[in-house]
């Protein structure tokens, strides 16, 4: 078994000092892995997301980077810029056009005042424009996000967080917007870039009967807390309904 | 029915103590039947200098909103809740309080003391006023862009600045852009008016030409104001419908 991408260890997290949305969450992603967070709508799936990206701090417990803790400062840093994250409404820019998005992926790596400007070294446009053919967006490449469709904008999503060049991607209620073909057609993306580049990546949703069969692990969150860890050829449908 | 009746007490009451019950004034109501037949017809002789006024009257409300929207883009940003620290973003939405609470007539009363007569005094006005009020309008825009995007931007290990540029500016240009035309509207409107006290444009023609009774000349300002006003609105309106909705 290998060295964990990231792990939460005993994690609780509160908004308000008598409820707890997340109690006791302990849970690890690793290399090259698809984990899937079930749970029903307040279940605390977003916070366990915002969590693991270093977006929240936890009350209590810790979550580790590559077995160092994201309390240290540069451990977050450097865990910040290494890990994708997609929020719910994808959180695309929608009067930029397919290509700025996916170069908001590289702003880390460029220089603030050339990035202000627009002004990015050619190798990143170029990889920019590899990543938009790699989801099916080239002739879409200088169109505004606002005119594309909900998959479109999802793929456009994919391609800005795989331009940081994470080693794993954290994405937010990512199929439940989507019909169920077009759901397939993005979860096939993320099974290759685990597959071909161990890219992990950790999904939550509510939808049960189309995201299982795409994740290697699967974990239930009940009212804040795990209430079933199971690898996903083990899992059946009844058993995370159960859980949830 | 309380309230009905206190609402028309007070309403009569405001009327009363401002002299529309007053029988004297009352009856000056008819002078405006022979003011109006002073101003016909329009006098077209004074049309040249109706036309160089309302030039430079424009002119005033270009620089103006100008030079405002760009401070305000800058105090806005310093004002903005994504971006700048609560102490600081408290300072500045103070200061931009502050220039609002004062009317642009009044601040060109002020730049007329400290510039002299003229344009420049205008300009100085109508930019501070616009800094009033395109500093909120544009801080409250940045203000309500999607946490999401900006969560989503800077989740990829950008700067605040970055997130800026990438994030909130984007997302409300078309609110942006919207307001400074409506704000450049209204400064064609502000600057007649601040020429009324020396601030230069069309206003200091109006008042020279009512000193010195020329009414005729007066209609020809008011319906050269009146058309460039409604082609203005008309443009505006266009240009709004063809990028922003």
């Amino acid at each position: 078994m290998s060295q964990p991408l990231i792990e939460a260890r005993r994690v609780w997290y509160t908004y308000r000092p008598d409820s707890y949305v997340l109690r006791d969450v302990s849970l690890s992603i690793e290399p090259g892995k698809i984990l899937m967070i079930f749970g029903r709508s307040g279940a605390g799936k977003t916070t366990l997301l915002k969590i693991l990206k270093g977006i929240l701090k936890p009350t209590r417990g810790d979550v580790l980077y590559m077995g160092l803790p994201l309390s240290s400062t540069e451990i977050a840093k450097t865990a910040f810029r290494s890990v994708g994250y997609i929020p719910q409404g994808f959180g695309v820019v929608s009067n930029m056009t397919v290509l700025e998005n996916v170069l908001v992926g590289a702003l880390a790596r460029v220089p603030v005042l050339h990035s202000i400007i627009g002004s990015f070294p050619e190798e990143e446009v170029k990889r920019a424009e590899s990543l938009i053919r790699q989801m099916s967006l080239a002739e879409y490449r200088d169109v505004k996000v606002s005119q594309l469709s909900g998959g479109q904008r999802q793929r456009v999503s994919i391609a800005r967080a795989l331009m940081q060049d994470p080693k794993i991607i954290l994405a937010d209620e990512f199929v439940s917007q989507l019909d169920p073909i077009t759901a397939t057609e993005v979860l096939d993306i993320f099974r290759r870039l685990a597959n071909e580049r161990g890219i992990s990546t950790v999904i939550t949703t509510h939808d049960i009967h189309l995201a299982s069969r795409y994740s290697d692990e699967v974990v239930v969150l009940r009212r804040g807390a795990i209430s079933y860890v199971g690898r996903s050829a083990e899992t059946t449908v009844e058993e995370i309904v159960r859980a949830m | 029915m309380k309230w009905r009746i206190a609402l028309l007490g007070l309403f009569l009451f405001s009327l009363w103590q401002t002299g529309f019950f007053d029988p004297v004034k009352l009856s000056k109501a008819g002078n405006i039947i022979p003011f109006l037949a002073r101003m016909l017809p329009p006098d077209p002789s004074i049309l040249p200098t109706v036309l160089s006024a309302m030039y430079e009257t424009i002119i005033m409300a270009v620089a103006g909103t100008m030079i405002g929207g760009g401070v305000a883009l800058t105090l806005a940003t310093l004002s903005a809740r994504q971006i700048s620290p609560k102490p600081l973003r408290a300072t500045f939405r103070a200061i931009l309080a502050l220039i609002r609470t004062i009317p642009a007539i009044l601040w060109a009363l002020i730049f007329v003391v400290i510039v002299g007569f003229g344009p420049l005094a205008g300009v100085l006005a109508i930019s501070l006023y616009t800094v009033g009020y395109l500093g909120k309008l544009f801080y409250e825009a940045f203000d309500s862009v999607s946490g999401e995007v900006i969560e989503a931007v800077k989740g990829v290990g950008s700067t605040k600045l970055q997130q800026l540029r990438y994030a909130i500016l984007p997302e409300s240009a078309n609110y942006l852009v919207s307001q400074t035309l409506f704000i450049f509207e209204y400064n064609v409107r502000a600057s007649s008016i601040v020429g009324l006290v020396g601030a230069g444009g069309i206003g200091y023609l109006v008042i020279a030409l009512v000193q010195s009774l020329q009414y005729s000349g007066l209609l020809t300002t008011i319906l050269v104001m009146l058309a460039f006003v409604l082609s203005l609105d008309a443009l505006s309106s266009k240009i709004r419908a063809r990028f922003f909705t």
